[in-house]
C-alpha cells in the first residue's frame, strides 16, 4: 500500500514536471520571438553603433557627387548598396549624373541624426535625417533642403549594404 | 520504484531549468531593455503629437495638455509662457492634424531615466474656414522618466543646417 502510494505521488510529479516543462518551453519561445524581443536595436550596443556608423557613411556617399567625379560617386554605390536600392538608384542617377555634368553640380549630403528603428540579426531599418546642399556653378546658384528617408539595410558579407530607400 | 524516483528527479530539475530559461526570456536585462525601449517609443510619438496638436476651440485645455507631457526644461518653458501661448492658440483660430510618419530611439540609458528620439510628423493646419496645409517637420527630442512615463524634457525642430 506505502509503495502504491509512493509510486502514485512520484508518477504524479513526473506529469506535473512535464507539463511545467512544456507551458514553460513554449511560454518562453513565444516571449522570444515577439517583436520587442528580436529587435536587438540599442539593445545590442555594438552592433547598434556598426550598423549607425555603416549606413551613415553609406547614405552621404551615394548621395553626394562632384560633376568632375561622377565615377566616384557611382563607385561608392556598388560597393553600399544592394537588392532594390541598386536599380532604384542606377535609374535616378543616370539622369542626374548628365545634368551635375551640364550644369558643373557639386551635390553634398549631411547626415543630421541616425537612429535604428529595426535590427534583426543581419536585417535593419533606419530613419536617417539628412541636410543636401547642391551648387551650380554654371550659374552660381545655391539651393539646400532637408530631408528625411526611411531606409532598410542587410548586413552581406559583414558589411551593411542600403537594399531600400523611401522618402519620408 | 527507483526507475520512478529518478524520473519524479529528472522531471522537477527539468521543470526547473524550463522555469528559469522563461524567466530569463521575460526579465533578464536585454529584455527588460527592449520592453523599455519601446516603451519610450510610444509613449515619445503620442506626447510629441499631443505637443503639436491645437485646438482653436479650447486654447486653455491645449496648454494644459502641452503641460502634461512635459518635465524639466521643457515644462519650466511651457509654464512660464503660458500665457503668451494661451492668447496665440486663441488668435490663430487654426486646428492641427498630426500624423508619426517615423519615429527611432537614439538613446537610453534605464538606469538615469533619460532616452533619446527622433521623429518626423505631418501636421495639417488648418484655419477656420480655409483649406488644410501639410508640413513635415523634423524633431530630435529628449525624454525624462518620471514615475512610470516618459516625458518631453526638451523639443528641437531640426531645420536644415540649424
Amino acid at each position: 500500500m506505502r509503495r502504491a502510494s509512493t509510486l502514485g505521488v512520484l508518477a504524479a510529479v513526473v506529469v506535473a514536471s512535464a507539463v511545467a516543462s512544456l507551458w514553460f518551453g513554449l511560454a518562453a519561445d513565444r516571449l522570444r520571438q515577439s517583436p520587442w524581443a528580436t529587435n536587438t536595436a540599442l539593445v545590442d550596443a555594438s552592433a547598434t553603433r556598426a550598423v549607425v556608423d555603416e549606413v551613415g557613411a553609406a547614405v552621404r556617399s551615394v548621395f553626394s557627387y562632384d560633376h568632375g567625379n561622377t565615377d566616384a560617386t557611382e563607385r561608392s554605390a556598388r560597393q553600399v548598396l544592394a537588392g532594390e536600392a541598386v536599380e532604384q538608384y542606377t535609374a535616378l542617377f543616370g539622369e542626374v549624373r548628365q545634368r551635375a555634368v551640364e550644369q558643373q553640380v557639386v551635390f553634398t549630403t549631411a547626415v543630421r541624426s541616425i537612429g535604428v528603428v529595426e535590427l534583426v540579426g543581419d536585417r535593419a531599418r533606419l530613419l536617417v535625417f539628412v541636410d543636401q546642399q547642391t551648387l551650380r556653378s554654371a550659374d552660381n546658384e545655391h539651393s539646400s533642403r532637408a530631408g528625411q528617408l526611411d531606409v532598410r539595410a542587410e548586413r552581406l558579407g559583414g558589411r551593411w549594404r542600403i537594399t531600400a530607400i523611401t522618402v519620408l | 520504484m527507483r526507475l520512478f524516483a529518478a524520473l519524479a528527479a529528472v522531471g522537477v530539475l527539468g521543470a526547473a531549468w524550463f522555469g528559469w530559461s522563461w524567466w530569463q526570456a521575460g526579465h533578464g536585462d536585454a529584455q527588460r531593455f527592449a520592453l523599455t525601449r519601446d516603451e519610450v517609443l510610444r509613449q515619445g510619438e503620442q506626447r510629441l503629437v499631443v505637443l503639436n496638436t491645437v485646438d482653436r476651440r479650447d486654447p486653455v485645455e491645449v496648454q494644459r495638455s502641452w503641460q502634461s507631457v512635459a518635465t524639466g526644461r521643457l515644462l519650466d518653458q511651457l509654464t512660464r509662457d503660458r500665457e503668451a501661448h494661451v492668447r496665440d492658440i486663441g488668435a490663430a483660430r487654426t486646428a492641427t492634424a498630426v500624423t508619426v510618419l517615423g519615429a527611432a530611439v537614439t538613446s537610453l540609458d534605464v538606469h538615469s531615466g533619460q532616452a533619446g528620439l527622433m521623429a518626423v510628423l505631418e501636421v495639417g493646419v488648418t484655419p477656420e474656414g480655409g483649406p488644410t496645409t501639410a508640413k513635415r517637420t523634423r524633431f530630435d527630442v529628449d525624454l525624462t522618466r518620471s514615475g512610470d512615463q516618459w516625458l518631453l524634457s526638451s523639443v528641437r525642430v531640426v531645420g536644415y543646417g540649424g
